[in-house]
């Protein structure tokens, strides 16, 4: 019954804002296309991005169509304890912009890489190109599928709210990300992201405030449904309710390894612009995920247990039971925007793994600008119709799942423990490194379909027998490939040669910076561009340029390269 | 009934709260951090 009404009441606001919204995409699109001229540019907006926006963008780009549809949807179906999609994911954040954010962005810059393969193979001094080849193919493949989940939630949203078919939904979503994903880059990206971040922040604000001024505090309410809905543990006891609490602490794991929320360390303008940023990024986080689990919360008060037949339309549904169809059509918009902003990041970041470290690396490394700027752009259209055909392919796996199982945990389990490495541990080897991504890689697929291996196998009798077992088996998948990567990249670099010359690239995360610019100048100013991105507009000189002119003064990277 | 829910509630939110405290010392020794490096190079700079 609750469902019967979305096309009529509602699609036309929502077709109309989303237009507006659309052209205002084309237009930043258009307008970032005409200042873009080198790949730095394409793929992190030339290191020019402010903090605001880098802090709103890492958030939205990463938070997607698994925050606005599927914490609700948890939420609905778990109650209380889909708060816990937190748990593990807020303290990782701030650890990574504590511990990764400065580093990956002084170290990306010494090593002049854009992308995290490049920066793993240059770091890593890997002469053999195994490093960057295998994890631009884990990059191409995650990130990818990332593409197609998020296709896949904006063609549900599109299908439900307008009566279109799922077909056009699909289509039309694929277009849109990557018409202006081709058009501006990064650029046009992270400056979207902002708008969406805000429009996203605001909606998951005021959703539960108008749902609380209708039904006070959804608590008491939740009690009489079932006292699992206020439990922390959903109602689980013992090793269900440890492995279950892990489950959600784990989702935290994906962090370091998700290349879309790395790029935006990367990106920053300005080394100390880090902590700001750090600052903005938590307190979106704060809001969205506390604001996401009471709109599943309220959902499951306004429309009962089972009132809603598919899960991923909690967050729609209340929206249009407590707003009007203009307001709701806004609000429905920055849910389709929020799906829009992970995908056009995670397409750009496939692509500048096969043009920037596949072509430039191996193919043509006389590339010139203009032929790797026209190459990005193939490839993002190359890659957007892939995954509008995975997209249907994939169109009835829920989207909860389908983010954390074959996107956000691979790409976590095989990059993250390198990624970590890379910036904290000198002794780490390229071959540990290859390894650790392959073992993640498969761990994470195979884990996900354990289950029904032993089911295969007729092991699942012995295995229903323990709790424990039970308990291990249905753990969220990145957890025991978390350890094994990062277990397996430890022993294998042990037992081979590490790089040489890293002292000094680790002595200068503790610098002070502008100490490392005085050796050039008797002023202390060093005499090349800044990394605000272009020469005709210089920003003031950064940290991370002086690192870059003393590391160039000094030629190791010359001599390790020869 | 109510107090179990209490209690329930604390155990829920009782990390937010932790995680929001742990934003606020990141943020202040941050800072701290930064401005020491700074005044540090300042200090052997004017020296030499």
């Amino acid at each position: 019954m609750v469902s019967e009404g979305l096309a009529g009441s509602a699609g036309i606001w929502v077709l109309g804002t989303f237009a507006v919204y659309l052209l205002v995409l084309l237009g930043i699109g258009l307008y970032s296309s005409r200042l873009m001229d080198s790949v730095d540019d394409y793929v992190i907006g030339g290191r020019s991005i402010g903090p605001v926006v880098t802090g709103f963008s890492e958030r939205a780009s990463e938070m997607s169509g698994w925050l606005t549809l599927g914490v609700p949807s948890d939420a609905f179906g778990t109650g209380v304890m889909a708060f816990y999609n937190g748990l593990g994911m807020i303290p990782a954040d701030l650890f990574a912009w504590a511990g990764i954010a400065k580093r990956l962005r002084k170290y990306t810059e010494i090593v002049k890489a854009v992308t995290l393969p490049t920066f793993f193979e240059t770091r890593l001094q890997d002469d053999t190109g195994y490093v960057k080849g295998v994890s631009a193919i884990v990059l191409m493949i995650f990130e990818g599928g990332y593409v197609g989940a998020q296709i896949v939630a904006a063609g549900t949203l599109l299908e439900v709210l307008t009566g279109v078919s799922s077909v056009v939904g699909i289509l039309v979503g694929g277009v849109i990300v990557v018409g202006y994903t081709m058009l501006g880059g990064y650029f046009a990206v992270a400056w979207s992201d902002y708008v969406q971040g805000a429009i996203i922040l605001a909606a998951f604000i005021i959703l539960p405030i108008i749902a609380f001024t209708n039904y006070g505090l959804p608590f008491g309410e939740l009690a009489s449904v079932g006292s699992s809905y206020t439990s922390v543990t959903a109602g689980m006891t013992g090793w269900a309710a440890i492995f279950g609490i892990i489950s959600y602490a784990a989702i935290g794991l994906g962090i370091p390894g998700n290349p879309h929320v790395m790029v935006r360390f990367m990106g920053i303008d300005e080394v100390k612009n880090i902590r700001l940023a750090a600052l903005v990024a938590q307190l979106f986080m704060f809001i969205a995920y506390i604001g996401a689990g009471f709109v599943g919360l309220y959902a499951l008060v306004a429309f009962g247990q089972g009132g809603i037949e598919d899960p991923n339309n909690v967050m729609p549904l209340l929206t249009l039971e407590f707003f009007p169809g203009a307001i709701a059509g806004i609000i429905l918009a920055a849910a389709l925007a929020a799906m829009m902003s992970s995908a056009d990041s995670q397409l750009l970041v496939a692509t500048s793994a096969i043009v920037e470290d596949v072509y430039h690396g191996y193919v043509n490394p006389d590339a010139s600008q203009e032929t790797l700027v026209r190459y990005s752009q193939y490839v993002t259209l190359g890659l957007g119709a892939a995954s509008v055909a995975f997209a249907f392919l994939a169109q009835n796996t829920p989207i909860y799942t389908l983010v954390l199982d074959y996107a956000w945990g691979g790409l976590g389990a095989a990059i993250g423990p390198t990624l970590i490495a890379a910036v904290w541990w000198k002794r780490v080897t390229a071959t540990g490194s290859v390894a650790s991504m392959i073992v993640g890689t498969t761990t994470m697929i195979l884990w996900t379909q354990l289950s029904t291996v032993l089911e295969l196998a007729g092991l699942m009798g012995s295995v229903e027998g323990s709790a424990f077992l039970t308990g291990l088996i249905g753990v969220y998948g990145l957890f025991p490939a978390f350890i094994l990567s990062t277990a397996t990249l430890i022993v294998v670099s042990l037992l081979t040669t590490p790089p040489e010359d890293i002292d000094d690239h680790f002595d200068s995360f503790n610098k002070p910076l502008s100490a490392l610019s005085s050796a050039d100048g008797p002023t202390g100013t060093p005499d090349y561009v800044t990394d605000g991105g272009r020469d005709i507009d210089p920003k003031a000189v950064t940290e991370t340029d002086t690192i870059r002119a003393h590391v160039r003064g000094s030629e190791y990277w010359d001599e390790g390269d020869e | 009934m109510p107090e179990s829910g209490s209690v329930e509630l604390v155990w829920l939110f009782g990390p937010f709260a932790m995680y929001l405290v742990m934003l606020g010392v990141y943020y202040v020794w941050e800072g701290k951090r930064e401005k020491k490096i700074r005044n540090r190079y300042e200090e052997t700079n004017h020296g030499q």
